[in-house]
């Protein structure tokens, strides 16, 4: 399975878990469910991907130090 | 590695016990010690000495054991032949001069030690600082996130030392790479010693030490000793300063309590390319810097997000420079981002993103989702959080923090009407959490800067991979008022009342 569908199987997984967690943890208290519209900042979104992109773990002509 | 066989350890007999008041003098005792070089880096640290006006000296001869008794074997094989004489010198607060007096002393009663490596004949340019703890300046702007305390032992006795090790490099046996690594790794990991042998092997380098290390040899040590990082190569990554500003992953590093690594540059004529690499582990927060509203210390992240980061009102990063001494506050604008080669923030283990990442998904959960929220039960101070909002105008501060970690923070806290979160649902809100957790908080300039105080925060799980898109681990968010929790959809959250009414102090150690 590659890398990415991994990460969203846990992810469905983790958010089931928490969305169960709070269920049973709130369920008789005085709490309402908000619906929000969700929007996604694209900007953010861009520099995330290139930030995962600088994290690279083996550098070709890595410099020293010393 | 062997653990608790440590250089600090080392059994020591009594050389002297010196007094330090008038007469006596740092810079002739150095100069005339036998046990002593006349370096800048012991110079500042009997300065250091001087400043917190420690009253006594207590001098050993020591049997060198763990790290110490490696770095000799190392110099054995590179100079057979070579003599030496390992030294201990510890500083007291309290005045004292015989040993029946030294048995009653406590470590609240020790500043600081330090063992000198005295190397004699023609080898005596390799003398050097093997190690010392030397307290930061106990000034109110000066901070070391998890200040913790170290064992050591003096004429036997165990005490413990409050500080980050510092140690020296001697370029031959070891280099700036191998004692910054050191004295990084110590903090993380303190019950080993950390053999400079041991950095060696594990950094992988076809090179002899007095090479250096390169990025990748970095990494291999820090991935050897089992040390989660993020590290950017801005010379190998070709990486753009000006997306990726240095100083904002070495703050990461510091603030989450393990500090971070600074590799530059030499600038100047004549500086050719020599590099340096230096440990970070503390920080200078100025409250009325002028800089962040100058306007350009706005995190951009594109043309039309930005924010503040805690990170723009610090001064001055806290490191040792092993060339010079412990704790000197390395100003941070001086190194020039051109300069700046690698930076490694180190993390704690089994965090999946790093403070940076936090930071921006918690800003986009702030612009994006919660920004629609804002007629929702309104409150004075949230309507002021969603004004700010709107302008870009937020300051974000991200703290790695454990489950119980907040729980006490919420236990604790009170707004500025003396009003405390609802006794019942703190232990409820804990049940929800997960284990480790990034909390971002949320403040606006003036109430951040000037009275250390927040409007909110935002709670993500760090064991989760974000998705600013699905929002998997996003879990919590915190108003005035107004308590978000996350459904596991993103877009729907439990809605529950607060009891915290306004700003809260922002979040430090004394609540834990």
């Amino acid at each position: 399975m590659h890398n990415s569908t991994i990460k969203r199987v846990i992810m469905a997984y983790k958010n089931q878990v928490l969305a169960e967690k709070v269920r049973q943890t709130f369920s008789s208290s005085d709490a309402t469910t908000v619906r929000v519209k969700n929007n996604n900042n694209p900007e953010i979104r861009d520099y995330i991907k290139d930030l995962e992109a600088a994290y690279k773990k083996t550098s070709e002509n890595s410099i020293k130090f010393g | 590695m062997q653990k608790y066989r440590f250089a600090r350890y080392s059994k020591g007999s009594l050389i002297n016990i010196h007094q330090l008041e008038i007469p006596f003098s740092n810079y002739k005792f150095i100069k005339q010690s036998p046990l002593l070089t006349n370096l800048s880096s012991v110079k500042r640290i009997f300065s250091q000495v001087r400043r917190s006006k420690c009253k006594t000296m207590l001098v050993e001869e020591i049997t060198p054991q763990g790290a110490l008794k490696d770095e000799i074997n190392l110099l054995k094989q590179k100079f057979p032949g070579i003599k030496y004489t390992a030294s201990r010198f510890t500083f007291w607060k309290t005045s004292f001069s015989t040993l029946k007096e030294f048995q009653k002393l406590r470590s609240s009663q020790l500043y600081g030690y330090m063992i000198f490596l005295n190397i004699e004949g023609e080898q005596n340019d390799l003398s050097h600082v093997f190690e010392s703890i030397i307290p930061k300046y106990n000034h109110i702007h000066n901070f070391i996130p998890n200040n913790s305390t170290l064992k050591i032992k003096v004429l036997g006795r165990k005490l413990s030392c409050k500080g980050v090790m510092y140690c020296q490099q001697n370029m031959e046996t070891k280099v700036c790479a191998h004692v910054a690594l050191r004295s990084l790794l110590l903090r993380i990991k303190p019950e080993f010693d950390f053999y400079y042998s041991e950095i060696q092997k594990a950094s992988q380098s076809p090179h002899p030490p007095s090479k250096g290390l390169d990025t990748n040899a970095i990494r291999n040590v820090l991935n050897h000793f089992g040390v989660n990082y993020f590290d950017l190569d801005f010379i190998s990554n070709k990486l753009d300063h000006k997306k990726f500003p240095f100083s904002k992953w070495l703050y990461s590093g510091i603030e989450n309590g393990f500090g971070g690594l600074l590799g530059f540059q030499f600038k100047g004529p004549g500086s050719k390319s020599e590099r340096h690499i230096i440990p970070f582990f503390g920080h200078t927060f100025n409250q009325d810097t002028w800089a962040p509203r100058a306007g350009n210390a706005y995190f951009r992240i594109g043309a039309n997000t930005s924010y503040f980061s805690s990170e723009d009102w610090i001064s001055s990063f806290i490191g040792h420079d092993d060339n010079f001494g412990s704790n000197f506050c390395v100003p941070k604008g001086f190194i020039e981002p051109g300069q700046a080669k690698y930076v490694a923030a180190l993390m704690p283990d089994n965090l999946v993103y790093d403070g940076i990442i936090a930071e921006l998904c918690a800003i986009d959960a702030l612009y994006s989702t919660f920004q629609n929220l804002k007629t929702h039960n309104p409150n004075d101070w949230l309507t002021e959080l969603y004004s700010h909002t709107e302008s870009n105008d937020i300051v974000l501060r991200t703290i790695y923090i454990s489950n119980s970690d907040y729980e006490n923070y919420l236990k604790s806290a009170e707004d500025w009407y003396g009003n405390k979160e609802y006794p019942n649902l703190v232990p409820l809100l804990g049940k929800v959490l997960p284990e480790s957790i990034w909390m971002v908080e949320l403040s606006v300039p003036e109430l951040f800067s000037t009275n250390y105080r927040k409007i909110g925060e935002i709670i993500l799980d760090a064991k989760t991979p974000p998705d600013i898109i699905k929002k998997g681990n996003f879990t919590l968010a915190r108003f005035p008022e107004n308590i978000y929790i996350n459904k596991g959809l993103g877009n729907t959250f439990l809605h529950i009342r607060s009891n915290i009414k306004a700003h809260t102090p922002v979040y430090s150690e004394s609540f834990v």
